[in-house]
């Protein structure tokens, strides 16, 4: 009676999950599109705003994050931009296709893992497969889990859309200028403050840039 | 004495027979009569006839027929009239006489024994402002005036040749310089009730102006003039004159007025009632299109001087103060400031352009924008603002030079220059080797992109992907509890029931060894190996027989030792010898040994 129960159980939020990724993800006339994002980026490429071009292509590409003309294009929207290239590390080599498929990877490898230490528990039957089971599932999740490791900092990022931004040593228009900030660069949001934020580039150097002078990569809804 | 009343008695009856005579005979043929007012109009005016019958019913009417005339009927009246203290019921037609054409028209007599009426129309004078004769006494043939005309021109207005409506220009002064900008107000005014609309704005009927920024809502007035009531509209504007010379100034605007046809008579009483219901009353107006025209304005345009014109003079006319400003005080080689520049004054903006900022040579400059913030209606005075983004290309302490602007003042009559003060920055080297210089946009347009995408993807509502927002990571949460609970009531089924027993049998090995009691001891020991071993098989306790055991146990220490074991207690079990010496602290312990691995 009790297994009865965990294995309706453990299917139905299975299935829940699989509704919400699926919401996610639903066609919706009034969210965001990769191509279209890509192909706005490209527009402003053309007409020399690099700042909104490297914006869109890292809003495209959170979509599709393994799209080959996305990568290109917002590679050589930094190099016109003058701006510092954007480090890779070896997670690169685990990036899926699209969120849904990282979120039904990791939701895969939890069940098998979870499946395969049920079976053990319960039967100590063939354990070399149930082993197997669990590594794969681990590794599902590790897969998800590095995704997840390379997109969390774009939730915190921003790109610099005004040229030559000037970083402040403080939240005030008259506040010395520490240095200043190409077009297109990407820096972290670490604080705000009415109409400054605190940014820190990749570099590791912070100031007070002027929030009309950057624009996050994932807005806030 | 019977004479004199036989006489008095004869002419009362003499009497008595001929004014019964003459009422038959007037009974026989009423008398019918016509006239027509006025006997003279002009061409789109309208006379009255009236055909009056001393009876009380008109009979059979016929309507003239005269070529090139309209016969238009008003209406009929009866009435009752006095003459000597004897009442006289009479009937009337009224009729509209509208020509064709102008000249003079015989209108037949409607008895055969009355005169034929003479109508004369005249062609319609061009419909300009005319002045307005003025006021005729009464039953004169009164061209359509408004009535005190003579004091409205006292005051310096000029009405329609209807009266309705008014046009005037007001100038604050007659000698103006070419390009200066003069405000001036235009005044419309419609009399209540005679103008039908007003066609277009104000607008000037010569090229020698340009009549600029006319307000398109005009200010509303309500104004008496002569016991009349005027709706006056007021336009304020500037204007401005494009060539020197002597030239007259007036504007025009196209109206649709009612002009009254009216005769005399019944005008009079319509201009004491002042109301246009009753002088509509009989139909005695009718529409016109016509166009106002103010009275010409004579002004002397002078050209500028050309002695001691700037060589950077714009075309500025007016008065003009300027002062300037610096975004920042200090800021960074490389860093943008921003100057603005403010213009203030009364004059013709629109020629106070940027030319004092070609003088920053030693400043990067970019374009700069300028605002216009008006203190009055039209634009006359007011500041113009200009911000011009410079960049400091050197470190150290700059000096903005002061920024000159010249205009040509038409009160003192020669040229002027307005400065505004030099202004210190401080340019800190900070930025000089820090950043790439900035590239304008045109620069950085990409050409080498891979091309776009034309197939669209599914859109997403977010751009966080799922598996890091807060839904998906609950839900996940919620199943690895689901599956961490079902580890743990999948494995307890298998696992507790034997610690139960288990113990009870530990507990009953415990009491044996105690007790000393061998053969209660070895047959416990038997059964609890039994269980773990089956345990650690995956087989049933019962199918642990000497056979598997002889299979399956190795050759450890404690697997020896379980051999002897096991070889005790069936040694026991078949031939009832007992050990002498049992050393159950040590079988105890191989015991709990084989429990513990089993439980790990």
């Amino acid at each position: 009676m009790k297994s009865w129960i965990i294995a309706r159980g453990t299917a139905l939020v299975g299935f829940a999950l699989l509704i919400a990724a699926g919401a996610g993800a639903s066609a919706s006339s009034t969210g965001y599109d990769a191509a279209q994002l890509y192909n706005l980026g490209n527009a402003y490429a053309r007409a020399g705003q690099s700042g909104l071009a490297v914006l869109s292509y890292e809003r495209a590409r959170l979509l599709a994050p393994t799209d080959e003309d996305i990568e290109i294009n917002l590679r050589r929207a930094r190099e016109a931009a003058h701006v510092s290239p954007e480090p890779r590390g070896s997670l690169e080599l685990l990036k899926l296709p699209s969120p849904l498929g990282v979120a039904a990877v990791g939701l895969a490898g939890l069940l098998l893992v979870g499946a395969s230490a049920i079976a053990w528990r319960r039967r100590r039957k063939r354990p070399r497969l149930l082993a197997v089971g669990a590594v794969v599932g681990a590794v599902l999740i590790a897969s998800t889990a590095s995704n997840a490791w390379l997109v969390w900092p774009k939730l915190h990022s921003a790109v610099v859309i005004a040229a030559n931004a000037p970083v402040r040593a403080a939240p005030a228009p008259l506040g010395d200028a520490l240095f200043a900030l190409p077009e297109a660069e990407t820096v972290d949001i670490t604080a705000e403050h009415e109409d400054f934020v605190l940014i820190k580039t990749l570099q590791g150097r912070t100031g007070w840039l002027p929030r009309a002078a950057v624009a996050l990569i994932v807005p806030r809804n | 004495m019977r004479t004199v009343l036989h006489l008095w008695l004869r002419c009362a009856v003499l009497t008595v027979c001929a004014l019964l005579g003459g009422a038959r005979a007037m009974a026989d043929a009423p008398l019918t009569y016509a006239t027509i007012e006025p006997q003279k109009i002009v061409m789109g005016q309208s006379a009255i006839m009236r055909i009056t019958s001393l009876s009380p019913s008109m009979g059979v009417f016929t309507t003239p027929v005269v070529q090139g005339l309209d016969f238009e009927l008003l209406g009929h009246a009866n009435q009752m009239e006095f003459q000597n203290g004897v009442s006289f019921p009479t009937s009337s037609v009224v009729l509209r006489v509208t020509a064709q054409f102008a000249g003079i028209y015989k209108i037949p007599p409607v008895t055969p024994k009355a005169q034929p009426l003479i109508l004369e129309v005249t062609p319609a004078p061009p419909a300009v402002v005319v002045p307005p004769p003025p006021r005729l006494s009464q039953g004169a043939n009164r061209a359509p005036v408004l009535p005190g005309a003579s004091a409205a021109r006292a005051a310096g207005l000029r009405l329609t040749s209807d009266g309705s409506a008014f046009l005037r220009v007001g100038l604050p002064k007659r000698d103006v310089y070419v390009g200066e900008s003069v405000p001036v107000d235009i005044e419309l005014g419609l009399r209540a009730g005679f103008v039908l609309g007003v066609h277009g704005l104000p607008a000037l009927n010569g090229a020698e102006f340009t009549l600029n920024n006319l307000s398109q809502e005009p200010q509303h007035e309500l104004r008496k003039i002569d016991g009349n009531r005027f709706e006056v509209l007021i336009w304020h504007s500037v204007i401005a004159a494009v060539k020197p010379g002597d030239y007259s100034l007036a504007v025009e605007t196209p109206l649709t007025v009612r002009i009254r046809t009216q005769p005399q008579q019944e005008s009079a009483l319509d201009d004491l009632l002042g109301d246009p219901f009753y002088q509509n009353k009989f139909g005695a107006m009718v529409k016109r299109d016509i166009t106002v025209m103010s009275p010409a304005t004579e002004l002397k345009v002078l050209a500028l001087p050309a002695a001691g014109r700037p060589v950077d003079f714009s075309g500025a006319v007016g008065d003009f103060k300027v002062t300037s400003e610096l975004s920042n005080s200090s800021a960074a080689a490389g860093e943008p400031l921003t100057v603005r520049m403010h213009v203030t004054g009364s004059g013709n903006f629109d020629r106070v352009d940027t030319s004092m900022f070609k003088r920053l040579d030693q400043w990067r400059t970019y374009p700069p924008t300028s605002t216009f913030k008006k203190s009055d209606a039209v634009g006359y005075k007011g500041e113009k603002l200009f911000e011009q983004p410079i960049i400091a290309s050197q470190s150290g302490h700059q000096t903005l030079p002061p920024l000159a602007f010249n205009y040509f003042d038409p009160v003192a009559k020669r040229y002027q220059t307005a400065r505004s003060p030099a202004l210190n920055v401080s340019i800190s080297a900070t930025l000089a080797n820090s950043a790439p210089a900035a590239s304008t946009a045109e620069a950085r347009k990409m050409v080498n992109l891979r091309p776009n995408h034309v197939e669209l993807a599914p859109r997403a509502q977010y751009l966080t992907p799922i598996y890091l927002r807060s839904g998906y990571l609950m839900l996940s949460s919620a199943l690895a509890l689901l599956l961490s609970g079902g580890m743990v009531f999948f494995g307890r089924p298998q696992d507790a029931a034997p610690t139960r027993a288990m113990k009870r049998q530990l507990t009953t090995l415990d009491s044996a060894a105690r007790a000393g009691d061998a053969a209660r001891f070895l047959d416990t020991a038997q059964l609890i190996l039994h269980t773990a071993l089956a345990a650690r098989w995956q087989v049933r306790p019962d199918e642990v027989t000497a056979t598997l055991l002889a299979e399956r146990l190795g050759d450890s220490e404690v697997e020896t030792d379980l051999r002897q074991l096991f070889a005790m207690a069936e040694q026991i079990r078949y031939s009832g010898e007992v050990p002498a010496l049992l050393e159950f602290a040590r079988w105890n312990k191989t015991v709990r040994t084989v429990l513990a691995e089993r439980n790990s």
